[in-house]
């Protein structure tokens, strides 16, 4: 992807967790970039990969897992980044909007008390100059600073996800990772955060790498989108692209999948199948068994990512030369 | 009597310090596992301050709850190690008045040692609401 | 009764796996070995220490020899004879008070927490009086005006510690019982006895399981308290007894350690090995308390060192 100026570049990422049961790929060679003030949408069905991608950009995988690849931010791979650069890297570099605010605040401290907190890990700040700087941010993300001071529990939905905005702008960050922001709010105060988040952005200039099963909420504000299937990408280009002729026969399906509130009530498309469980080594194609223009010999090799239009890649052999000359 | 008190006292908390370590470690490996936790680390704190502050604070609560409980065995724990170690303390005059069958004396104990314990309890349920912003009302 | 059969059936799967995981526990398995090996010890109290350990065999206060394995006592009882049968007294009476502890708990607690009402509150008040009473005070108490035999000092140790146990139970029926399959079960029109052993008492059965090792822990640990304390059944042989009978004798001021520390160190023991496994079942319920060395990390670091291994691709749940 071209980038206009890259803000992080992923390239070949693997990440496997030691289980019980063996060792489980999670993510497996998964590469893109994000320009400045790019918003990469990265889409992908429960148990595809995306939290764990979200995760091991900043590293807060748990201990059994592992990760290969380069991330490279700033000039530096994160994945070999000591521990004080890491911890100058995490919120100052990159920062994370978690999924359920309410889990991921701290209940027994203020809001205030979480944002100074942040503010003071990473800059020599009196606490009173750290405290004056609350107010402007809580104002920022639409939250009256009267209630600072309000512990998490006292707060409604919407102003949650709202604090933990707050917290991931606090150090203005290059690049903010949204892991599904909306998913548990209802539908008017989903499309409030996502506006406000919009604004942010057109205001401060950060970049987003926004983490959702709900395509339509990505496909809309997205600049480029990302699909991913079964640990690995199927499809990434510019969303416009992307949505307009979709190449992968999953972007396809999730497409035909939704409704429009205009338009006709057709008939809803249904993807057969069940989600992976694969067990054993790579049997080629992943979505071959719920593929509906599946060809013999598909389920023999993996497909690899390429470039099928400028900008617009895929992972599928449909569209793999050397493979359509079989 | 402050000297003598060495000997049963660190009896006493050698064999209890077990018991609050195994519920504070089950407490704080089930706290660590809680998203604010990878919230806390991908803000950049540092580990001691994540420990603390967000760890140890939150675990330490169902921690305190089983502290009101724990006094009552720390009286009873009291009575046998005062009674080993000749300490004239409550445990061993009630000990005593059980053994002469003294009843208003034993009366008057057990009065003592109930109401001491009650006292403790109401600390302990004070400290916990100073802990948990959740259960106060505005 | 296919229900009943089908409830059987998953309990007995669920069984099967953590009876895998509890014989692979280290903790586990000492545990039992060591209450096994005590039990048989008691068992076998006649073939080990041949005759009656409370007759007197030789000079008093005798140091440990190849005649008497552990000394005499003041009295000059064998010390070593006095050891084995108490196994007997110390662990029946303890296991006998923690079973009826762990019934009556279970029971009030289920009843509390499954009737609700004025039956919960009756229940939760009397629960709070008898845990707000220190226990070994009252146990004291009780036993200065009963008398003093081993049902009674039984009766006694259960009354002063059931409360822990039911309100343990209580608090986790609570939780259970609000659930959603309990009330399906309850608008299917099923009748309250079936509902409480078939719904809510497999929820419960692993709480169950470690209240009756704590019941069992304390009932040794309490008996030999009281026993201690003079207020037992002086007239059995066991390891609380010994210990009374040391104390009286100034053991500790006479220096004739054998009187005290082998009883004492099979208390210790004892309760040590019902802890263990105590633990060990709270591991098997919660894997979170295992420590961090299990397959998983080990697989990843022998990979690392370039053995093959399978590979499976599917994302971990809460990822």
């Amino acid at each position: 992807m071209p980038p206009s100026e890259t803000v992080l570049d992923v390239q070949g990422l693997n990440v496997e967790f030691g289980t019980a049961g063996g060792i489980v790929r999670a993510v497996t060679d998964v590469s893109f970039s994000i320009g400045r003030g790019e918003v990469l949408g990265l889409v992908g069905e429960s148990g595809s990969g995306k939290s764990t991608v979200a995760h091991a950009l900043i590293r807060v995988l748990p201990r059994s897992a592992r990760c290969t690849g380069a991330v490279t931010f700033g000039g530096a791979n994160v994945l070999a980044m000591s521990s004080a650069q890491l911890r100058r890297y995490r919120w100052e570099g990159v920062s994370l909007v978690m999924q359920g605010a309410m889990n991921a605040l701290n209940p027994v401290l203020t809001i205030e008390a979480q944002i100074v907190d942040a503010i003071r890990a990473h800059r020599r700040v009196s606490r009173r100059a750290a405290l004056a700087s609350v107010g402007d941010l809580l104002e920022l993300v639409g939250i009256d600073p009267g209630r600072r001071r309000a512990y998490p529990h006292e707060l409604s939905g919407g102003m949650r996800q709202r604090c933990v905005i707050a917290i991931a702008l606090a150090l203005e960050p290059d690049l903010v990772i949204m892991d599904e922001p909306t998913t548990a709010l209802d539908v008017v105060v989903q499309r409030s955060i996502m506006d406000e988040i919009d604004r942010l952005r057109a205001q401060l200039g950060f970049s987003v790498l926004l983490i959702s099963h709900d395509l339509d909420l990505v496909a809309e504000r997205a600049t480029h989108l990302a699909i991913m299937y079964a640990g690995r990408l199927a499809e990434i280009g510019p969303a416009a692209r992307v949505v307009a002729s979709p190449l992968h026969p999953y972007t396809e399906a999730l497409l035909s999948s939704t409704m429009t509130v205009d338009g006709d009530v057709g008939r809803l498309a249904e993807l057969p199948g069940k989600p992976p469980d694969l067990t054993g080594p790579d049997a080629g194609c992943a979505f071959f068994p719920r593929c509906a223009r599946a060809r013999p010999g598909h389920d023999e090799v993996v497909p690899a990512l390429l470039e099928s239009e400028p900008g617009h890649y895929v992972a599928c052999h449909l569209y793999d030369d050397r493979v359509a000359a079989r | 009597m402050i000297v003598h008190a060495v000997l049963p006292v660190a009896t006493i908390v050698a064999v209890s310090v077990g018991n609050w370590l195994i519920v504070m470690r089950s407490s704080m490996i089930s706290v660590l596992s809680e998203d604010y936790i990878t919230m806390a680390t991908a803000k950049g704190l540092s580990p001691l301050r994540i420990a603390l502050n967000y760890g140890a604070r939150n675990a330490l609560l169902p921690v305190t709850t089983s502290a009101g409980i724990a006094v009552g065995f720390i009286v009873s724990g009291a009575l046998l190690t005062e009674v080993v170690f000749s300490y004239s303390g409550v445990g061993y005059l009630l000990y005593t008045a059980v053994e002469g069958l003294d009843y208003p004396l034993i009366q008057g104990l057990l009065l003592i040692i109930t109401v001491g314990v009650l006292g403790a309890n109401l600390l302990v349920d004070l400290a916990y609401v100073l802990l948990d912003p959740r259960v106060r009302r505005p | 009764m296919s229900r009943a059969s089908a409830v059987l059936g998953a309990v007995r799967s669920v069984a099967r796996a953590g009876w895998a995981r509890l014989t692979s526990s280290k903790k586990a398995v000492f545990g039992a070995a060591v209450v096994l090996a005590l039990i048989v010890i008691g068992l076998l109290a006649p073939v080990i220490a041949p005759g009656n350990p409370a007759a007197v065999v030789g000079p008093q206060n005798l140091p440990p020899s190849a005649q008497h394995l552990l000394g005499t006592t003041g009295q000059g009882n064998d010390v070593f004879a006095q050891v084995v049968w108490g196994t007997r007294n110390s662990l029946a009476v303890g296991f006998l008070t923690g079973a009826v502890i762990a019934i009556a708990g279970t029971v009030i607690g289920l009843s509390a927490a499954f009737f609700g009402g004025w039956t919960d509150n009756v229940l939760t008040l009397l629960m709070n009086i008898f845990l707000v009473i220190p226990g070994l005070p009252l146990i004291v108490v009780m036993a200065a005006f009963l008398p003093r035999t081993t049902l009674s000092v039984s009766f006694v140790l259960a009354i002063a510690g059931w409360a822990g146990s039911a309100r343990v139970i209580r608090s986790q029926a609570l939780s259970v019982v609000r659930r959603d399959y309990v009330a399906a079960a309850t608008v299917i029109g099923e009748r309250s006895p079936r509902i409480i052993f078939f719904e809510v008492l497999p929820g419960l059965s692993s709480l169950i399981a470690t209240v009756l090792f704590g019941a069992i822990g304390y009932g040794i640990g309490s008996l030999a308290a009281l026993q201690f304390l003079g207020l037992g059944n002086l007239n059995t042989v066991s390891w609380g007894t010994i210990l009374y009978w040391a104390q009286n004798n100034s053991a500790l001021l006479q220096g004739t350690w054998w009187q005290f520390v082998p009883a004492g160190a099979c208390l210790a023991v004892a309760c040590a090995a019902i802890s263990m496994l105590n633990f060990a079942i709270d591991e098997v319920t919660n894997p979170r308390l295992r420590t961090i060395r299990d397959r998983g990390a080990r697989l990843l670091r022998r990979r690392a060192r370039g053995q093959a291994r399978p590979v499976r691709q599917e994302e971990p749940d809460a990822a």
